[in-house]
């Protein structure tokens, strides 16, 4: 069994860690998120100096060739120090839209600039209803190549280049690539309740797409886009679990109440464990659905589908638990427990809501006879 | 990173897939799918035996005493096939799994010789003597007393929840062999032959109606002095490395357990049209999540196999596994209905899920309670201070 990282993959592990634990830095974070929310000097180190973005893509693109796992791990320690960059929007999401659905000469002309952090992508999906679902669409592009909709909750839309945008056609689902300043295109930044995810909504008004922007992807392929997603999103809500419950833990050793660090009580310590026990699950869900990305493709859906149950729960739990260990504190804006609560709230919706993945599961399980 | 086993690892399945099916047939062949741990008793202690002859009872040992030398994983691979082959729950697992690890590692090169190859070759099956009336989760607080006469210890005291007691030949008891010691000094690792007058066994009938458990008594029992093992006054480190010698072998063969109690309740569910309430639906996504996390929860646990330290994944092992089969045994019962909470006149007996559901209230409280549980993982694993001593006046 080597159901753990390699030496290589230690290495890289501690790099990536010890670099963005710097970032992750209290003040830093909140500087950030008091001015755009957009961190630019921890994208600038992600992209420029470590060249993270290209971890997983193929050298002929500018990535560096390495696999799901590698990425995970940047992706893990991006949500443990809270770190807010476009790095899920940009390259996981967009990226794997390109890799993935996008043809030989729009992964060309598109990926090397993602991939270095010179231009920002982003995708948009989210249709006004305000619910993940299978089967709704943000915009609708016609036989004609005109796209019409509107979009919410677009991530880094403020500061994109690029739009990859799902689309309803007459030949099923389509990703359509869109310039950010293409005419009638119409950005409204929001500002969000997850303080560290900047968000807007984009309105497409008879925006003119021509042939060569439609990516050739089948509604299967995206679907296996949104798994990787969810996947990717999965393991960036286990590290964010452990980043609170680390603050919170720290903060249980150092608070003394009745003379005593609160954590020795074990209606404190208690809770503590419960958040280890959840962190745990969430690991063993996350790296398990990484694997399956790599190894298994039969078994895809249903490994992103438990990831982003589990680690959904544990982030959205060690949150609700990071404030009320935190007492009055845990209230305050300048405790950062409630930067994590919020962002574990739109994290377990984004890409489904737990609910939409249980009855996946569910449908699963009834129709087969092997677990 | 990688999921799965090696090809050698598989190559060993395969092996051991074909030595269940071929074996577990004839006499045997009514032993699969026993789960009652004092059914068909005469035919399990023969089935004991015959692992032991076949040489598949200790596998992990080492070849001198019978055993293989099996890796972590392959030791893993085994339990899960046995339980996949619906093979009888290990009647002689005391033995194989407590006591025999322990002197193996505690023992000396006689008690070695003596113990270790009945206990492979099934000819001898253990029970468990820790826990006594007021030694539960304060298990320091030993209170059976073991004073050396003639060359013989002599016991005096009470041990409870010996499981196997009642047909076992030896029983170890952890005993306070130095007067007014307290707390975990001064305490020896005994081990005690059970058929003697000064030994009497009682059984505890438990919530399922069941009794697998007993309370044992020791008025007087005798045992050489030279039946101690890892030293005089040593027996704490003793008892806290047999714990340590737990490390997730059984963990997987426990699963195809779970899955098998979940396919249950899937066909349960698809028969009486429960498949169709989204609230049921729903929580059978959610158990269903909990399949894969034990699974690679193990997994993980499994492939840090040579790293003595116990992490985190193991640690927070029992919390969840105890929880979610206690849900799911509950879904079993809400799917099932009413008609689940009544049996055929007689014997107070459930089987199936109701059977499960009553039993699953053990899971949180055994080998270490959730309370406990979760003491142990906030002090070790997360460094949380230990509650303060409380000073009596």
């Amino acid at each position: 069994m080597q159901f753990n990282f390699t030496d290589e993959q230690k290495l890289i592990r501690d790099t990536v860690f010890s670099a963005l634990q710097e970032m992750g830095d209290r003040n830093r974070i909140y500087d950030v998120i008091e001015k755009d929310g957009y961190d630019r000097e921890a994208w600038e180190l992600l992209c420029k100096e470590l060249m993270l973005g290209g971890t997983s893509f193929a050298e002929e693109y500018g990535g560096a060739g390495l696999s799901f796992v590698e990425l995970a791990i940047v992706q893990e320690a991006l949500g443990q120090f809270l770190i807010p960059t476009p790095f899920f929007a940009s390259i996981v999401m967009s990226g794997y839209a390109l890799d993935l659905c996008g043809s030989q000469a729009q992964k060309q002309a598109y990926l090397p600039a993602l991939i270095a952090g010179e231009k920002i992508a982003t995708l948009a999906y989210l249709d006004t209803s305000g619910h993940f679902s299978a089967d709704a669409y943000a915009a609708e592009l016609s036989q004609t190549g005109t796209l019409n909709g509107q979009a919410i909750m677009v991530q880094y839309v403020q500061f994109a280049d690029q739009i990859i945008v799902l689309c309803q056609t007459d030949e099923g689902p389509k990703l359509v690539l869109v310039e950010a300043g293409q005419e009638g295109v119409e950005i409204t930044p929001k500002t969000a309740m997850d303080l560290t995810r900047p968000v807007g909504d984009v309105r497409f008004e008879n925006v003119a797409i021509a042939p060569e922007n439609i990516m050739p992807a089948q509604a299967d392929d995206i679907e296996t886009l949104f798994d990787y997603a969810r996947i990717m999103l999965a393991v960036e809500q286990m590290g964010a679990a452990e980043g609170v419950m680390n603050l919170t833990n720290a903060y249980a050793k150092d608070r003394v109440q009745f003379g005593r660090a609160i954590g020795s009580f074990q209606a404190v310590k208690h809770r503590l464990a419960d958040m280890m026990v959840l962190l745990e699950a969430a690991k063993s869900a996350a790296w398990y659905a990484v694997c399956t990305a790599i190894e298994d493709e039969a078994e895809l859906s249903v490994a992103a589908s438990t990831a982003s149950i589990v680690c959904a729960r544990a982030f959205s739990k060690n949150a609700s638990h990071g404030i009320q260990l935190h007492g009055g504190m845990g209230f305050t804006w300048e405790c950062m427990a409630h930067l994590f609560f919020k962002r574990a709230r739109t994290s377990s919706h984004i890409l489904g809501a737990p609910e939409l993945h249980r009855e996946k599961l569910a449908d699963y399980v009834f129709s087969s006879n092997r677990f | 990173m990688k999921l799965g086993f090696t090809d050698k690892e598989e190559e060993f399945r395969d092996e051991v897939v074909t030595w269940l099916e071929g074996n577990l047939q004839g006499d045997f062949a009514s032993l699969r799918g026993e789960t009652s741990m004092s059914n068909q008793l005469e035919k399990r202690l023969e089935w004991e035996k015959h692992l032991g002859k076949s040489g598949w009872s200790a596998i992990g040992y080492p070849k001198e005493f019978g055993g293989r030398e099996a890796s972590l994983a392959e030791q893993v691979i085994f339990a899960e096939e046995y339980a996949r082959a619906g093979a009888p729950g290990r009647i002689g697992h005391i033995g194989v799994e407590l006591a025999g690890p322990t002197i193996l590692h505690f023992g000396s090169d006689q008690q070695k010789q003596q113990f270790l190859p009945d206990i492979v070759a099934g000819n001898v099956i253990w029970a468990q003597g820790y826990s006594e009336p007021n030694a539960g989760s304060d298990l320091s607080n030993i209170q059976t007393k073991a004073t050396l006469v003639d060359g013989q210890w002599v016991i005096e005291g009470q041990k409870i929840w010996t499981s196997m007691a009642h047909f076992a030949n030896w029983i170890f008891v952890l005993a306070r062999t130095e007067p007014g010691s307290k707390g975990s000094k001064g305490l020896s690792f005994l081990l005690v032959p059970i058929d003697q007058e000064g030994i009497t066994i009682r059984p505890i009938k438990q919530i399922t109606g069941d009794a697998e458990f007993n309370e044992t008594f020791f008025d007087g029992a005798r045992t050489g002095e030279e039946n101690v093992v890892g030293g005089v006054g040593n027996g704490w480190a003793v008892a806290m490395g047999l714990l340590a010698f737990e490390r997730g072998v059984g963990t997987l063969g426990q699963l195809m357990s779970f899955i098998a109690e979940f396919s249950m309740i899937v066909e349960q569910a698809k028969q009486n049209g429960k498949m169709n309430d989204p609230l049921i639906r729903q929580r059978i996504g959610e158990a269903y999540t909990g399949l894969k996390v034990m699974r690679h929860s193990a997994l993980r646990m499994l492939s840090d196999g040579d790293n003595s330290q116990l992490q985190p994944a193991a640690m927070t092992y029992k919390l969840y596994w105890s929880a979610w089969h206690k849900n799911l045994t509950q879904l079993g019962m809400d799917v099932i209905g009413l008609t689940g909470e009544m049996t055929d006149a007689g014997d107070y007996l459930f089987e199936g899920i109701p059977q499960m559901y009553l039993q699953a209230r053990a899971d949180s409280i055994y080998g270490g309670t959730n309370q406990i549980q979760r003491n142990i993982v906030s002090e070790h694993a997360m460094g949380l201070p230990r509650e303060p001593k409380v000073q009596k006046s």
